[in-house]
């Protein structure tokens, strides 16, 4: 398991600054590339980003989530804020979804790697249970950040089953992450001292 | 509109700080653009792991710098778990703690509670000797530095020649209202309400306010906004929020400033009144304070 760097910086080890920006720098520059694109509002964009997950590494539980995943849900809302402050919808080069997988395949080769988490496993095998029209509308919302009704005018669905393939999506790969967050939990709490089995790092 | 407002059209937390108000959904949501970043789903099945584009290091040294130096300013804000209450004297700017912390908290354990309780109870007294031990020893060895914003701002006008300052003149708001009617105080407006200072090298500054009204924070807060050349005029730069106490509205009081971004030629300063925990975009309905920059 990757060292938590946001409970170092939130013990007051400013050493971990420098440590979050390399480990989760290029997976915040994706994420904000594929919402706003390239330029200097981008980068200002990764910059907030990084003072925010400062500012709550307080509050990062690793038993409610694991650091990836809420490095992104940071980042996400922090883009999304920035989307609706310029008042600026996606573009329309970026609904074809070719652009960010442009980015990602460039990346490839000289890329760093990230190790994704069970958080991330459980939602790739979620979604690779759905459907082809329901995977794809799933990734019109929450990747390339479509309302509703664009995704209907995309994919020629009717609005009322774009709306149902998200909420049902989503809600069951949130039961499904919460079952596994209470699981965690309950095992990490019967498990007595005398018990514990340490792992050799 | 993104179509997050469609997924959550009910869901206040889209509307407020990142972390507050974080929800069940939206940590799905993550872990479902996670997957997409990755390649998709049959991507992430074959080997849980993503591979990105680094940060160009231009940028990546930028933002090290950035928090670096928002940490240094914000010493008793930081993310550490220990600063909450460690104000300096003065009142300071705090962090932009919008409307969801408190919800967010309940959520999560409390933030000692990371730390195994036994570990702490074990560690606890050689930790305080220890740190007791060092601070006498600091003490000893450092000459005192300046702590109070008034100090800082005194120690970066004494680095800084080059500092920009900009004299507060009033709008209409009943929260400047008092001050700039007085009409027994002959002095210019820079030294009747206050100023700005602000370094451009450093990107810190502190405002200067004389008369401004104090305020409930859980009715209201100033926020400081800071019009800069180089971006677009709607989107001024986030300069925090900040209060100002029953005790300190007739005095003189000092706020550091806590940009959120790094401003290239800052034109105008501004303070707006907005909800506690400030706002994205401010509908600058109320005004108190508007400092030109000459």
């Amino acid at each position: 398991m990757q060292e938590l760097l946001l409970t170092r910086i939130a013990d007051g080890d400013g050493s971990a600054v420098p440590d979050c920006v390399s480990r989760y720098g290029g997976l915040v520059w994706a994420l904000a590339r594929r919402r706003l694109g390239n330029g200097a509002d981008t980068e200002d964009a990764v910059q907030e980003v990084f003072i925010d997950l400062w500012r709550s590494a307080a509050r990062f539980d690793p038993q409610v989530a694991e650091e990836i995943t809420f490095v992104a849900m940071i980042a996400r809302r922090r883009l999304i804020d920035r989307v609706r402050r310029r008042g600026r919808l996606p573009t329309a080069a970026s609904l074809d979804g070719t652009d960010g997988a442009e980015v990602a395949d460039r990346a490839a080769p000289v890329g760093m790697r990230l190790e994704l988490g069970e958080e991330a496993r459980i939602a790739a095998e979620q979604l690779g249970q759905l459907d082809l029209d329901e995977q794809r509308v799933l990734r019109l919302s929450i990747y390339d950040g479509l309302s509703h009704s664009a995704i209907a005018e995309q994919t020629s669905l009717p609005l009322g089953t774009v709306k149902s393939h998200i909420r049902r999506g989503l809600d069951t790969l949130r039961r499904r992450l919460s079952r596994r967050t209470r699981d965690d939990r309950e095992t990490k709490s019967s498990e007595s001292p005398a018990t514990a089995r340490r792992v050799p790092r | 509109m993104t179509g997050n407002d469609d997924l959550f059209p009910d869901d206040p937390a889209w509307d407020g700080d990142p972390v507050g108000g974080l929800t069940d959904l939206e940590k799905a949501a993550a872990a479902c653009e996670l997957v997409f970043v990755a390649g998709g789903p049959a991507e992430v099945a074959e080997g849980c792991s993503l591979v990105v584009e680094p940060l160009p290091a231009v940028v990546a040294e930028r933002i090290r710098n950035a928090v670096a130096g928002h940490m240094e300013r914000n010493p008793a804000t930081a993310g550490g778990r220990s600063a909450a209450h460690s104000t300096p004297v003065g009142p300071t700017i705090a962090p932009p703690s919008r409307h969801g912390h408190d919800s967010f908290a309940s959520m999560l354990v409390p933030a000692a509670g990371l730390v195994p309780a036994s570990r702490l109870m074990h560690f606890s007294g050689w930790c305080a000797a220890l740190g007791l031990g060092l601070a006498l020893v600091w003490q000893l060895q450092n000459p005192p530095v300046a702590v109070t914003p008034t100090d800082r701002r005194q120690q970066l006008l004494a680095e800084d020649p080059a500092a920009l300052s900009a004299a507060w003149t009033a709008g209409k708001d009943a929260a400047i209202a008092a001050a700039a009617a007085r009409t027994d105080d002959a002095r210019p407006d820079n030294a009747r309400l206050g100023d700005v200072v602000w370094s451009q090298s450093r990107q810190q500054g502190f405002m200067r306010f004389r008369g401004l009204a104090a305020n409930d924070p859980t009715v209201e807060q100033y926020q400081l906004w800071i019009f800069d050349a180089d971006r677009d005029e709607a989107y001024p730069v986030d300069g925090g929020v900040f209060d100002v106490a029953a005790s300190d509205a007739d005095g003189e009081i000092v706020v550091a400033i806590d940009a959120r971004l790094p401003v290239g030629k800052p034109t105008l300063f501004a303070i707006t009144v907005e909800r506690p925990g400030g706002v994205v975009v401010s509908s600058r309905e109320r005004l108190p304070l508007l400092a030109q920059v000459p």
